[in-house]
Parts: C-alpha cells; structure tokens; sequence
C-alpha cells in the first residue's frame, strides 16, 4: 500500500517536474523562429492556403504582434501552439499538425518492427558479452557493434536497396507498390482504421495489403536496428559488468547460487536501471534514425517529410517536426522514468 | 624558487597524469581493434596531407570539384570508373575520385574546429555552472538538459534552416557585452582596485565609441558554414555536463580549500587548479568525437542541407544517389558506395580508438 | 573442545595478475579451525585477510589466481580438498556448511530485492526439502481438520517435487502463479524467525523492506541472518563490525557470540582491531603481507607473543599511562615484496639469514605456531 503510493506521487512529481522541461524546449523552438524575418514567422499562424497572400501576411504581422518584443510574441505563438496550431506546411500542402498526424502511423510502423529487436537482441548481446569478457563471443559482438555504429545510415540504406531491390528485387521502396497504394487510398474495400497499413489489412481482411506493407518496412528498420543497437549493447554490456563486479554477486556466489542464477537473477535485474535510462536517448535516435531511412527509401512517413521540407526550407514543417520529436522525446522519458521507479525501488525515496 | 626546484614540483604534479597516460598507451597496446584505429586515421592524416599530389587541383579553391562540361552536356548520366576518373564520375560529370581525396580535408576540417569550438563553449558553461553553483548552475544545466534532449540531427536541421545567409555580426555591441560582463565580474569578486578602475575605464571608452561609431561585420555564409556553425551549437552540450561534473569533484578536494584558504580568488582557482586536473580527459574525449561529427554532417549534406553540389564532401556526393531511388540504383552503384566507404572507415576508425579508450576516459567511469 | 579440525589451510599462494605486475596476495597461508571454535584472523589492511578468506569459499576475485596449497574442510566426516572440488559440489557447501558475512552489509546485500526474498533465497536454495515437506504436512492436515479426503494440485505437486527434484516437468508447473502458496508461506515463516532470532524488532516488517531503507546495523543483522539461515559448521566474519557506531558494534558481537554458541559453528573472525580479536576469539592468526605468522591460543599469544610483529602489533595497542610505539617502517608492496622473510626490514630482531630465507611455520610450543627465523624454524 506504502509503495503504491509512493509511485503515485512519485509519477505526479515526474510530471510537474515536466512543465520546465516542455517550457524550455517551447523557449529553444521559439529562439529558433526568432531567426527568421516577421514574413516568414507570419506562415506559423496560417491555416490555410488561400491567407498565403502578401496582404494576408501583412494582416498576420500585426494580428499576432510579429514586430512587437519578443516576450509578447512568445506569448502568442505559445497560445497559438497550444491550441494545436502548428502553422501552414508548403511541403505537405495541408496544416502542419494534421500532416503530422497523417504521417505519423507510417514512421510508427517502421519503430515499431525496429524498437523491440533494438532493445530485447541489444540487451541480450550486451548482457552476454559482459558474462562471456574477453572471449570470442565479447569480441564479436563488441566488433560489430562499433561497425554498426559506424555505418553511415544513408548509405547502408543504399546498399541494402542496391542489393535486395536493384539486383535480386525482393524488397521494394517505398511504403506501398504503387497499385496497392491505389487500392488503399481509393477503394471501396478498404477503411484506414489506424494508418498502419499492415494492422489495417488484416483488420480489412486485405492480407495482400499487410503483406506488401510488410515487405517495404524490413529494409527501413533492418538499417535503424543495426545501427541503433549498438548504443543499448554498449550500455547493457558496460552496467552489466559494473553489476557483476559489486558486492552483492559475491554475496550470491557464496550463497551457493549457481552461474546461471548469479547472473539471471542478481545482475541481470540491476544491470537493467541504466538501461532503462538511456532507452530514452534511444527514442531521440530512432527519431532521427527514422529521418535518414524514410528519405533513402522514399518511405512516406514523417522523417521523409521533413528532410523534404528542410530542403524547401519550409520553415513550420520543420519547427513543427522538431517539436513533435522534442514531445515524443519527453513522453519517452516520463514513461522510462516511471519504468525505472519499478525496477529500482531506491528511486522512489530520492 | 629556483629553476630546479621548480622543475622537481613540475614534475611531482605531472607524476599521476604521466602514469594515466602509461595506462592509456598500454591499454591502446593491448587492443589490436585500436590499434587500428590508430592506423586508419594516420591513414587519413596522410591522404590529406598528399591530396594536392594525389589529386591537383585544377582551381583557386581546391574544394572545388573540376567537372567536364562538355561531356556533361552530351550525357548528365554518371559514368562508371574509367582511368581518367578512377572513382567513375556522378551525374553531371563531377569527378568523384577528387571529391573522395578533398573530402578528407573538408571532414577534418569540420570534425577539429567542431570540437574546438564546442569543447569551448562547453568548457565556459561547466565551469561557470560548477563554479558559481545555485541558480546560475540550475539554469545552465536545464539548457544543457534541453539541448541534449533535442535529438541532435532534427536540431541541426532545424538550425541549419534558420541560420541567415547574409550574417550581421554587430561588433560593437558584442564588445560593450564582453567588456560589460568582465567589469560586472570583476567587482562581485575580490579583484584588485586597480584592475576595477581599468576595467571601468575601458567599458566606458567602448560604450562612447559605440555611440560614436557602431561597427558592424557582414558575413555570407554558405551552406557548409551553416553546418559548421549548427554543429558547433548542438555539440557542446555533453562536454558542459561532463567538465561540470569534474569542476564540482575537483572544488571539494583538500588542496582547493587549502588554495582558497591562501586567499586565491575564485577564478585564479578555476585556472590554476581545477581546470588542469580536469581538463585532459575531456580534451581526448572530445577529439574521439570526431567520427560522430563528420557523420552527423555528412548526414545534414545528405538530407541537401550540407555542402553545395560543386564542392569536395563525402556527403554530398552520396547525397546525389537519392535521384535513383530504385532499380538504376545498381548501375551507378559508385556514386554512393565509394564515398560511403570513406566515410564509413573515417567514422570506424574513430570509434576503434575510441571504444578502447573510453572507459579509461571517462571520469564518471574510472578504472580499477 | 574437540580437536577435529574443520578447516585446515595449509601453504596457500595466491597471486594476483595486474596490469601492474603479479600481486603476490597470499604466500603459504596456514592455519586451521576446530570445531566450534572462533579463530580470530588478525592483521593491517591489504595483508591478504580477505582475500583468505574468499579463498576459503573457493571465489577468488579476478585476476587472482590460487598457484598452490589445500584447503580441507570437514564434509559429513571426511576431509576433502576444496580447491579440487567440482563446482558442483562447492555450490552445496557455500551457503550451507560455509557461509560468510561481509564489511559492508549494504553493499553486499542486492538493492534491487527485499530482505525476505534475498534470505528466502538461501533457504530455498538448500533446505528446499525440509520446507516442501513441511507445507505438504501443514496441507494435510488442514484438510484433515475440514474432514476431506484425497489431495490438491499443490499437495501432488509437493509430492512430485519430494520425488523427484530435478524433473522438468515440476519445474514448468511450479511456474504456475499460486502453485507453491503454502511453500512459500513456510519459508517466509521461517524468514520471519530467522530475523526475530537475530533482535531484529519488528521482523515481518523489515522482512518486507529492501536493504537501502535498513540503518547499517540493521543490515548486517540481515547479512548475518542469511548467513546463518542453513547453520553452517563454519561462519567467516569478514570485518562485520568496522563500519558501525561502537554500540552497534558491541551488539553485533555479542550476537555473533550467542548464536555461535546456539547454532555449535565455528568462526573464522577477520579483523584488524586487537580488541576485538581478545573479546571474541578462542585462537588468534596474525598476518603479515600475505603470511600467517602466528597462531596460538588467544591468552598465550597476548601474554607471550613470540614473532616480532605481533609484538609490535601489541604494543601499538594505545594503552593509557604507557608511550604508544608504532612498528617502523611501512607495509611492503606485494608487488615486489622483500625477500626471505617479509618482515625483516622492519624487524628490529632481524638477522643476516631472514634476508635469504623464508622462515618455515613451525610448531615452538603445543598450539603455539610461528613463522619466524628466531625459534630454529629455518630449514
């Protein structure tokens, strides 16, 4: 009972600890807007394309202060944001928040086929080559992890197109063959319940839908997983052998507790707390790990749609994504904060 | 004191820092995968250095990629390797083996100044977050804590874009800032009389020339300044943290209270004291970065917001593969797969090097 | 007192590879524990105590290595080697026959578990029989009482498991949530005795706490609740009592010295406090640089010391109306350590031959060993 409610507070504590962290990165994407000329700043407070006028802007410029001090207009920016209004997106042709939700299932489809590989394999293979120090098993696993951090993530992309598309024609890009997109956008049958293509096909009874869907997300989050998971081996491997060599293994071995036991049960669950903390820098990877894939395969989820925008230099598109990511990134790390309370029960007296 | 005994005091307090870097040779030794690290960037040390040997080059500005226009006026097509152009050429007849020798420079270039800059930056806002403590620390650790939350790439994209391409650096105002804040400082802490006066005497002096004649710097900056620049402001946030958390170990020990019993003042200590006893691992650290900063800015070129298309770097002539999204990308496999490589062993060869030395690095993580 | 001996440590080298060079830790260690005895293990940091005594529980910490000697101990009569044991068998003497107490309860204790799982452990571990059987016949005759006949999932799994210990099957169905309540129930019962047997107030409350919400003298209550959870023949105290407050020290050995009086276990009690040692052992071994130099009866070694060292060692002992003397010089490296005799070059009694010669640890008198050149001992 003393516990439940001691994670309760402590969530609600998490939570109000949040409100400077969300203020502060509202204040960074604010500075950023700073950078621009008032006409430029004007398409964040637009909505639709017919204000995208000259005069319109002009009206825009003194509707919400663009020339006023900028205390006051970080004040009307931050109400306009509030209320969902991201400003106009030239890229998507369409308000930015409601790009960003349109897209947002496709990007998803792709962390959710990578997240769990990066996190149960990287967890494995870092736990592993901490037992296995030094033999071959460490060295190979540490080898290929320093590889897969090292490859340019574009150009891996590339070669795994070249190779599973251009020569043996397995695994296309894009997110969908171009009659199946047709399909899906205009056909009778098929209802978008969710926008992942590959839970929308089986709820549609379109298997051929989640299977072609299916196939253009292998390439994408093969290319995140090897190269984000060498960040969670790194971690498991370091703080797993940090466990190993505390007071507490000695403690077990002398019990009479077997290898397997020792390891399994007393390290493995302590070697876990840091892990828990970096699988927040892991979402800010995949986030950015997305951006790069998505544009080598032409995968239309939110990373391609703001490299494109970047490009155009469609400056809410941007904005807009940045702060979506900084969002996601902080949810992350509330949900990782509140999973640590559970694993680490010295936590919730700090 | 005399020389000698000077020499003899040197060299006691150098004694753990020689044994620390005893340890670091050693364990680089006992690692083959850092030995090779060690070879392949010497490696590109030396490629870099023969690049006006190995690929001369044809213009003033040797970033310049020569480009054969007349053959690109029959075909815009890549060409595949030919002895003219060992490395095959991209799309409009831009000599990718020139771009490959060049674009080592470009990622030195861009990977040391970045940790430079960065590792200053970084250097001034740990130090003064340990230093003076409370709020000041609160306030710069939640920026760092921002920043570091920003997944860097969307950050630097978003930077990039918003950097201005004509750039108004107002001089005279940057000084009246600088000399200011040294004035301020200077009489909140115990400096001498005569260095208040002298102080207070030259910001008046800035702050009437200001008046009198305001003095601005205009510069364009081109993409890759961009980039430059957007690197420099997303990578210090790391380096803040950890040389904060050095300066706050360092403060508590003994001879710091000893130095400020003997009436040094608060940033005589920081200099002389604390910032060598923390500083060295930083540094190494910082360069090890390197490989991580070429490939986020290779990166940036690759999403088109890096170098212009005519100018010698990795990522942009990867960048230039994205017209063939598909089947043709096969056929002109060199254009991505031979700067990939360079870049992908420029990276390697940093982090070989680095794996090994981290944890002997790494201050929070000290050895046994 | 009988004069089995329960463990016997004859000659053991243990070298540590460094970076740095081989750490010469342990260099022919002897020594040797009746039964129901305290032997009090006495020595300056770094000589070597601990790492003893990790050896005596066969886990030496990397990159140490054992180059020779024998540990015997008294397994059900017979004496065996536990150097040459299996790992196997080891695993069923740590824990149970042998079981050790640490200097920092916290850090020895896993901050991740609660007091109660992490001593249930022990007892799961190695008395798993006695507790199923126990909660089969506490299920038995709680459906004789209610009058019903015939048997529940969990008595026939109880059943099977008494049968039949490493049968997969039974492990898979004990998996099951809820099939071993009334196991489990009976070794938190015995969790909760445990406890209360070492004065802690309030046990099945602390039983349910994790070790960071423990003071410190609580905590090594816990330790040495776990330790003592199986009775083992042998308690090894490694420091269990430096890092308290003096009252808590005091209570922490006059538990020890209750409950080895209750339980009839010998101890291996490793300080470097000489009070201690005179308080609370029956022998005394004084070590110097990874040798046993002494080892008498705790009376006759503080009354006739023979080797220099611990005659220093008891002159140190700050006494009032007395001029404290300290033994000169400094405790060798082990990575170069002098040659012959360790100690020589602090010894105010050393010879020409002590420079050349390890002394050999002889017997002078009965039960008075030493290892010194002095008494003839050089071969």
């Amino acid at each position: 009972m003393v516990r439940k409610l001691g994670l309760l507070t402590y969530v609600a504590r998490r939570l109000i600890l949040l409100i400077p962290v969300v203020l502060g990165v509202s204040m960074l994407i604010f500075a950023i807007t700073m950078c621009f000329p008032p006409t430029i700043r004007a398409l964040l407070y637009i909505r639709n394309p017919q204000a995208l006028t000259p005069e319109n802007i002009e009206g825009v410029i003194k509707k919400y202060h663009l020339n006023d001090p900028f205390y006051i207009q970080y004040f009307t920016w931050l109400a306009q944001v509030l209320q969902g209004n991201l400003g106009w997106s030239q890229t998507a042709s369409a308000p930015v928040f409601s790009a960003i939700l349109v897209r947002f299932p496709a990007t998803f489809e792709i962390i959710v086929f990578a997240a769990p590989v990066i996190i149960i394999l990287g967890l494995y293979l870092g736990i592993q080559s901490a037992v296995y120090k030094d033999k071959i098993l460490d060295h190979i696993t540490r080898s290929a992890a320093i590889i897969g951090w090292s490859l340019p993530s574009f150009w891996f992309g590339f070669i795994l197109m070249a190779v599973f598309y251009g020569y043996l024609g397995w695994l296309p890009p894009g997110r969908l063959t171009r009659e199946v997109q047709h399909f899906v956008d205009s056909s009778q049958l098929f209802t978008k319940y969710t926008g992942l293509y590959i839970l929308d096909g089986i709820l549609n009874g379109q298997l051929a839908v989640s299977w072609d869907a299916f196939k253009h997300v292998i390439l994408p989050a093969t290319v995140i997983t090897v190269i984000d998971i060498a960040l969670i081996i790194r971690v498991a491997r370091s703080s797993m052998l940090e466990a190993l060599s505390k007071g507490y293994i000695i403690t077990a071995k002398a019990k009479g507790l077997t290898q397997k036991e020792v390891i399994n049960k007393h390290a493995r669950r302590n070697a876990l707390i840091p892990v828990t903390t970096i699988s927040g820098l892991l979402v800010a990877s995949l986030m950015t790990g997305v951006v790069i894939t998505e544009t080598v395969f032409g995968f239309g989820g939110l990373g391609s749609w703001a490299a494109q925008s970047a490009q155009q230099l469609d400056v809410p598109s941007v904005l807009g994504f940045a702060m979506f990511t900084a969002i996601v990134f902080v949810i992350a790390n509330l949900i990782v904060d509140v999973l640590y309370a559970f694993i680490d029960p010295r936590i919730r007296l700090a | 004191m005399t020389t000698s005994s000077r020499w003899e005091e040197f060299k006691a307090s150098m004694q753990p820092r020689i044994k620390e870097w005893k340890f670091m040779f050693k364990r680089v030794q006992e690692s083959p995968l850092s030995l090779v690290g060690i070879a392949i960037i010497l490696g590109f040390v030396i490629l870099s250095a023969l690049s006006p040997v190995l690929a001369p080059p044809p213009y003033a500005d040797p970033f310049i990629i020569p480009r054969d226009e007349e053959i690109a006026k029959l075909s815009p097509l890549p060409t595949p390797p030919t002895i003219e152009h060992p490395f095959g050429t991209t799309d409009q007849h831009y000599d990718i083996y020139y771009a490959c020798i060049w674009g080592t420079i470009t990622a030195f270039r861009i990977g040391i100044t970045t940790v430079m800059v960065a590792l200053m930056i970084g250097i001034i806002i740990g130090v003064a977050a340990a230093y003076y403590g409370g709020l000041a620390d609160e306030a710069l650790m939640r920026f760092t804590d921002i920043i570091i939350a920003f997944p860097g790439l969307i950050l630097a994209m978003a930077l990039v874009i918003a950097i201005p391409t004509v750039f108004t650096l107002n001089v005279s105002f940057i000084l009246v800032v600088i000399f200011g804040l040294t004035t301020f400082f200077a009489f909140i802490t115990r400096a001498r009389m005569k260095i208040k006066v002298i102080l207070l005497i030259i910001f008046i002096a800035v702050l009437a020339s200001v008046l009198l004649y305001p003095l601005n710097l205009r510069f364009s900056l081109n993409n890759l300044d961009k980039v430059l620049i957007t690197l420099w402001l997303i990578g210090w946030p790391s380096y803040a943290r950890v040389i904060r958390g050095e300066v706050l170990r360092v403060k508590n020990e003994d001879y710091i209270e000893a130095a400020k019993a003997a009436g040094t003042s608060d940033l005589g200590i920081v200099i002389k004291h604390i910032l060598p006893n923390a500083i060295y691992p930083i540094i190494i650290m910082a360069s090890l970065d390197i490989g991580s900063i070429v490939l986020t800015a290779a990166a940036l070129s690759f999403l088109g917001l890096g170098a212009p298309p005519n100018y010698a770097d990795w990522g942009q002539i990867i960048q230039r593969s994205r017209n063939w999204i598909g089947r043709e990308l096969i056929r002109y496999m060199h254009v991505f797969l031979i700067p990939g490589i360079f870049i992908f062993v420029f990276v390697l060869g940093w982090n070989l090097l680095g794996d090994a030395l981290r944890d002997v690095l790494d201050p929070t993580l000290r050895r046994r | 007192m009988t004069e089995e001996r329960l463990l016997e440590i004859n000659g053991l080298v243990l070298n540590f590879y460094t970076y740095e060079g081989i750490v010469q830790a342990l260099d022919g260690v002897n020594l040797y524990i009746r039964d129901g005895e305290t032997l009090g293990l006495v020595g300056e940091t770094g000589c070597g105590k601990s790492v003893t005594s990790l050896s005596t529980l066969v886990l030496i910490p990397s990159p140490g290595k054992i180059e020779g000697g024998r540990i015997l101990f008294n397994v059900q009569g017979k004496k065996v080697d536990l150097l040459k044991q299996s790992d196997e068998h080891l695993r069923t003497i740590r824990g149970k026959d042998i079981s050790m107490v640490f200097q920092e309860p916290r850090v020895y204790l896993n901050p991740v578990y609660t007091v109660s799982s992490q001593i249930s452990e022990v007892l799961v571990k190695h008395r798993k029989e006695e507790f199923l059987k126990k909660a089969l016949e506490s299920l038995k005759q709680e459906r004789r009482k209610k009058g019903l006949k015939g048997s529940t999932f969990e008595m026939n799994l109880y059943e099977r498991m008494l049968k039949n210990p490493n049968s997969l099957t039974n492990k898979i169905l004990s998996k099951i949530p809820g099939s071993q309540r009334r196991f489990k129930l009976e070794v938190q019962r015995e969790v909760v005795r445990i406890l209360r047997g070492m004065g802690i107030p309030d046990p099945e409350r602390v039983a349910k706490m994790y070790p960071h919400e423990l003071s410190g003298g609580m905590a090594q209550r816990v330790v040495i609740a776990m330790a003592l959870a199986c009775n083992p023949k042998l308690l090894i105290a490694d420091e269990p009592t430096t890092n308290l407050d003096v009252t808590v020290q005091a209570q922490i050995l006059s538990l020890i010295k209750r409950l080895k009086s209750m339980f009839k276990s010998s101890v291996l009690y490793i300080t470097h406090d000489l009070g201690v040692i005179s308080e609370i052992s029956d022998r005394v071994a004084v070590m110097y640089a990874g040798n046993v130099v002494e080892l008498a009866d705790v009376y006759e070694l503080f009354k006739k010391p023979l080797h220099p060292y611990t005659r220093g060692l008891l002159e140190s002992i700050p006494r009032p109306g007395k001029p404290l003397k300290s033994i000169p010089g400094t405790v060798p490296s082990l990575l170069n350590p002098p040659s012959g005799c360790r100690f020589h070059d602090r010894c105010s009694y050393a010879m020409e031959i002590c420079r050349k010669v390890k002394p050999a640890f002889t017997e002078v008198e009965k039960d008075h060993f030493v290892a010194c050149n002095l008494y003839g001992g050089s071969k």
